[in-house]
């Protein structure tokens, strides 16, 4: 019954950490630019923590599931590091990792079947699955080898590391949709039809600063499609998805604008192109389960745990406070899992912890014996389990307030004063975005800031009532917001209130909705005040810090790394080569800049140029300036050529597709239908152009475009990044968005709007 | 009823004032006021401000209340008559 | 975008507002603008317009540089006396900035070369030290349908409103006649203090920018009164006058005529 793992590894996974080593050895001894490296390492799952020169690893663990054997190598990984972190997508993060260990720890994950690749940004994201998958007793069948067989599938491809943005797929087993599958990219809820396995299916889901509840795509597709389907929905997102405008990007987006009918028509154009896409191979024992619901939990002996469908097993709830857990308790939970789980497996929540499966009821009070060895009793936490909170402006550059401490303070709190928080679960994300899953929460918060006499004081919008079943989704509603520091005595006034006024087994969501919104609303109007600074200078502090709250630093994280800084920092390369005398390179770089779009990276100059004559001379994207230079290597030639590609690199579209108005050599390739209103794009590097200069210059190029075309600007770290966007937003213009190039630079998007 | 008169350039040496309060009588004109004024400060400020005929001068501004006004309007109590003879200077 | 290096970074103040812009700041390279006078209200103005890259100015007049000259009007220098003023405005202004071409005028503003004068410019600044000038310029300005800064000073006071011919006020709605000759002393007779035509020329060259720019509201129907001692500024409301002679309903002033002089007016 055992496994020894849940999904198959790429086969060029060795090759890729090779190619990952070389890459940090280039780094680390200054050969490889930060920011071409960063757009490396963040698809492999690396990401750079807010503390210089700290790397995370995030893990990817498909539909949760990972064995005992998988869990004692994380804990053996992450152990010189310090904690483990389970995150709301079901990954296993590593933190504080160095950054030239990670090849050698890449390594020893895949030894055990696991990997990073695909962690981090613009690609096929963990697949999430209910983390009752396969146990559950209102389950229709076992949905976790659907997410594996789709995690299988997605991560050979080298189209899913370099997507239009982030693509994230969720399995549920039945319509209580634990894993959220209606609020994610492309979701799938387990449905029989005449005796065949197969999907409720949804897309266009996702939670961020605009939230969207997902469409229903399909009543019911067969299970054995549901591979091709991920497939095809990946190409109609890397199509179709906005690679200008990060914060436009999601394919919600490409929902909204499209509209669901040509979404639906776009898909089936996508899935009757597919070609050699496999089957789901997949064997579904059906089940008859009598209502979909979340399962019951039970409580024996101070243990939480559910009734499997299984007769005789049950499944542990390990509660993690906040995901986190040491290394040293993850290694013993999995010598638990080992002894006691007749699957030897562990699988991650949504919520953040960990279920202990295939325990035999019998054998409860000994694995609560087992665990009471651990640091933190993850039987029965405190009510800092009832949190969900995400790194906030701890490490998250996006981040106003710092969601943990918010969550820790009210814990501590809700604790000292005894409160039962039976029923409550929290979600706080530290800004809009919904890092925390607010907009999913039937009690959620998110971070902002208020003014109040001149002084900025952190705050939390407070958002409830979501609710996602059967009969559809709501997300939770804005009812006000309130000091952050007014949160713990918000939250024990909402849970008293709540258990009071409850009927019978009420959820809060169904409570929400019986007392009405003004009831809330007038609640959280209790806890707004904020007293004078004078007064309580707390209230102008956020939790955990003992400065006043300020929003200095805040800009855009590092997830969208992506193809436009590649190609940017080549051309840049280009014209530093040019300069300085260095032809050959300046040739390499021109030819090799714009290859990323058509899939190609590499640093072989023979390939380089085969594959330049393929995709650029070939399609007559670039003209003779190819084979002059080539053939005369000469300062002019290669000026012009590299002219050539520049002029290309600003026609750049949202489909990685040329659009030059000047000529006729347009790029046909991939659809023409697809209508992307995306100005023109143009470069402007002032690297070195101190301020006020500019500004004046960034001001001047974009006088020149039309309205709606961006400029993207190259700029100093420090006062012309803090100043140039602050000055054009003051002059009415859009802000697209603001990037740490992680080189000393920073590239800034401003579309023309006035 | 009381009236304000500011006084600007030439007019204000004649006078000798900035400014001053007048008591005038209801429904007096501004071309009254001036009158008034002239026969107060004497001849130099008479033919500053008032033709041969006893009418405002071209050569000056008047307002009331900082509006340009045409010296037959009848002035309200608290009214302020400001006179701005012309600038020759560059 | 045509500004040099040179130009983005002498220019750079203005770029960065956003009521200029690269564009209005080649607006204003592409203006041209004549200044009237070239003496203490001049003076001022010459130096920001060309500060400013106003491409083109005008300047004339027909007086060389004299020792009285100097305590107000900062175009010329010690060095420059007994030289005419429009030479030397010249010298000053393309040694501020190069980009301008100041095209010189050596003469006194006539009945007979007004209209052909004025013609080419976009915006006239009066800085005469005379009424017969003042009042030629109003009628011309209005003739030609050209938009103007009239200013006047004396002593410690200053007057200066902006004209659009036909649409706002103008010179003659407010003061149809020089004062009674006799009703005090004039001009170079009474004095005045230096840095008034400072205030009131960078008040015009001001309304003169922003004309050109169309930004902003420009003293049009309003008569701005300057007092140096009192330390106070006054707008004065106008309106059109229906009966003015120069753009009333019957106009009575049809063609130019040079009036006759005082004779101190001639030497300020």
């Amino acid at each position: 019954m055992s496994k020894s793992k849940f999904y198959e590894l790429p086969g060029n996974l060795a090759e890729d950490i090779d190619a990952h080593e070389s890459d940090v050895k280039r780094f680390l001894s200054g050969d490889l630019a930060p920011g071409i490296f960063k757009a490396r390492r963040v698809p492999r799952g690396i990401y750079e923590q807010r503390k210089d020169g700290t790397y995370m690893m995030r893990v990817r663990v498909a539909g949760g599931m990972f064995t005992a054997e998988q869990g004692r190598k994380l804990a053996d990984i992450g152990e010189q590091y310090g904690n483990l972190h389970v995150t709301t997508r079901q990954d296993v993060q590593i933190h504080n990792v160095d950054i030239a260990d990670s090849p050698e720890l890449m390594r020893q994950l895949m030894s055990v079947g696991l990997t990073s690749k695909g962690g981090g940004g613009n690609t096929v994201r963990n697949v999430a699955a209910c983390p009752f998958a396969g146990i559950c007793p209102s389950e229709v069948f076992d949905v976790a080898p659907y997410a594996y067989a789709v995690t299988e599938y997605l991560i050979t491809l080298e189209g899913s590391y370099n997507l239009p943005r982030k693509y994230k797929i969720a399995f549920s087993g039945c319509g209580a949709d634990c894993a959220l599958a209606r609020i994610n990219d492309l979701g799938f809820i387990a449905k029989e039809k005449d005796g065949r396995p197969g999907f409720e299916m949804y897309g266009g889901g996702g939670m961020g600063a605009v939230s969207r509840p997902g469409d229903l795509l399909e009543d019911w597709i067969s299970a054995d499609d549901v591979v091709k389907i991920s497939e095809a929905m990946r190409r109609l997102f890397d199509r179709t998805g906005d690679r200008h405008n990060r914060s436009k990007a999601r394919l919600r987006f490409v929902f909204e604008r499209l509209g669901v009918e040509a979404v639906k028509d776009e898909l089936q154009k996508e899935l009757d192109g597919l070609d050699g896409v496999p089957e789901c191979a997949v064997e579904s024992v059906i089940r008859s389960p009598e209502k979909a619901t979340v399962p019951d939990e039970f409580s024996e002996g101070g243990v939480s745990f559910f009734k499997q469908h299984q007769d005789g097993f049950v499944a542990i709830r390990l509660r993690l406070p906040m995901g986190f857990i040491s290394c040293a308790d993850f290694r013993l939970i999995a010598d638990v899992a080992e002894k006691y789980s007749e699957e030897k497996s562990l699988v991650t929540t949504r919520g953040q912890d960990l279920l202990l499966r295939f325990i035999n009821e019998g054998d409860i009070g000994e694995v609560a014996q087992a665990l009471s060895g651990l640091s933190v009793n993850v039987l029965k936490p405190g009510a800092l389990d009832h949190f969900v909170a995400c790194a906030g402006a701890s490490t998250c550059r996006l981040g106003l307030c710092l969601a943990r401490g918010a969550a820790r303070a009210s814990a501590e709190h809700l604790d000292e004063v005894g409160r039962d928080m039976d029923g409550v679960d929290i979600n706080i994300s530290g800004c809009p975005n919904a890092c925390g899953q607010h907009p999913a929460a039937s009690v959620g918060f998110f971070g902002a800031a208020m003014r109040e006499a001149k002084r900025l004081v952190p705050a939390y919008r407070v958002v409830l009532g979501a609710k996602n079943d059967e009969d559809g989704v709501r997300l939770s509603e804005s009812v006000g917001m309130l000091p952050a520091r007014a949160m713990p005595a918000f939250i024990d006034e909402l849970t008293e209130d709540y258990h009071s006024g409850r009927d019978n087994d009420e959820g809060f969501s169904a409570y929400y909705e019986r007392r009405g919104k003004e009831y809330f609303a007038e609640m959280v109007v209790r806890h707004k005040d904020v007293p004078a600074y004078e007064e309580n200078s707390d209230y102008y502090k956020d939790w955990g810090v003992d400065e006043d709250f300020s929003l200095a630093g805040r800009g855009a994280g590092e997830c969208g790394a992506g193809v436009f800084e590649v190609v940017s920092d080549d051309i840049a390369a280009a014209k530093k080569a040019l300069e300085s005398g260095d032809l050959d390179k300046a040739f390499l770089c021109s030819i090799r800049a714009l290859l990323i779009t058509r899939g190609v990276d590499s640093s072989d100059p023979g390939e380089i140029q085969k594959a330049f004559e393929e995709y650029f001379v070939g399609t007559g994207l670039v003209g003779d300036e190819y084979a002059v230079a080539r053939d005369d290597l000469q300062k002019g030639n290669v000026t012009g050529l590299l002219d050539r590609v520049e002029l290309l690199y600003s026609s750049l579209d949202a489909n990685l597709k040329f659009n030059l108005s000047d000529d006729k050599k347009v790029d046909v390739s991939p659809d023409e239908g697809a209508d992307v209103a995306v100005g023109k794009v143009e470069e402007y590097d002032l690297k070195g152009v101190g301020c006020p200069m500019n500004f004046v210059k960034a001001k001047l190029k974009l006088e020149m475009l039309a309205i709606g075309d961006t400029l993207r600007v190259t700029l100093d770290d420090g006062a012309p990044v803090q100043n140039v966007p602050a000055s054009f937003k003051s002059e009415g213009q859009e802000i697209v968005e603001t990037v740490d190039l992680g080189d000393g630079h920073w590239r800034v998007s401003v579309r023309k709007i006035c | 009823m009381n009236i304000k008169i500011s006084y600007y350039g030439q007019s204000r040496q004649l006078a000798g004032k900035g400014d001053e309060q007048l008591d005038a009588e209801d429904n007096v004109t501004a071309n009254a006021v001036l009158k008034i004024l002239s026969e107060k400060y004497g001849e130099a400020f008479s033919t500053l401000v008032l033709s041969d005929e006893g009418v405002l001068r071209k050569s000056i501004l008047l307002s009331v209340n900082d509006e340009i006004t045409d010296p037959n309007q009848t002035l309200s109590d608290n009214d302020e008559l400001s006179l701005y003879p012309a600038l020759s200077g560059g | 975008m045509n500004l040099s290096e040179e130009q983005i970074e002498r220019y750079s103040r203005h770029i960065i507002l956003s009521e200029v812009g690269g564009k209005g700041q080649e607006k204003l390279l592409a203006s041209k603008v004549l200044l009237v006078g070239a003496g203490g209200l001049g003076s001022p103005v010459g130096l920001y317009l060309a500060a400013a890259g106003i491409g083109t100015i005008g300047v004339i007049d027909g007086d060389v540089v004299d020792m009285t000259n100097l305590q107000r009007q900062v175009l010329h220098s010690t060095a420059d006396l007994g030289r005419p003023k429009v030479e030397s405005a010249k010298a000053t202004m393309t040694g501020i900035n190069p980009d301008v071409e100041v095209k010189t005028y050596y003469e006194l503003l006539k009945a007979d070369n007004a209209l052909d004068i004025i013609k080419d410019y976009d915006f006239i600044v009066d800085g005469m030290d005379n009424f017969a000038g003042k009042f030629l310029l109003a009628d011309a300005c209005h003739m030609a349908g050209k938009a103007y800064s009239h200013a006047g000073i004396l002593r410690f006071d200053g007057q200066t409103m902006t004209v659009d011919p036909g649409k706002s006020a103008c010179y003659r709605c407010v003061f149809n006649a020089p004062p009674p000759a006799g009703s005090g002393p004039t001009c170079s007779q009474a004095g005045v203090l230096g840095v008034l035509p400072g205030v009131i020329g960078s008040i015009q060259a001001t309304e003169a920018v922003k004309y050109l720019l169309g930004i902003g509201d420009c003293l049009m129907d309003r008569l701005l009164v300057y007092n140096a001692l009192t330390m106070t500024f006054r707008n004065v409301n106008l309106k059109k006058n229906s009966s003015c002679a120069l753009c009333g309903e019957n106009p009575t002033i049809t063609e130019l005529k040079d009036a006759e002089q005082a004779v101190c007016d001639l030497k300020a």
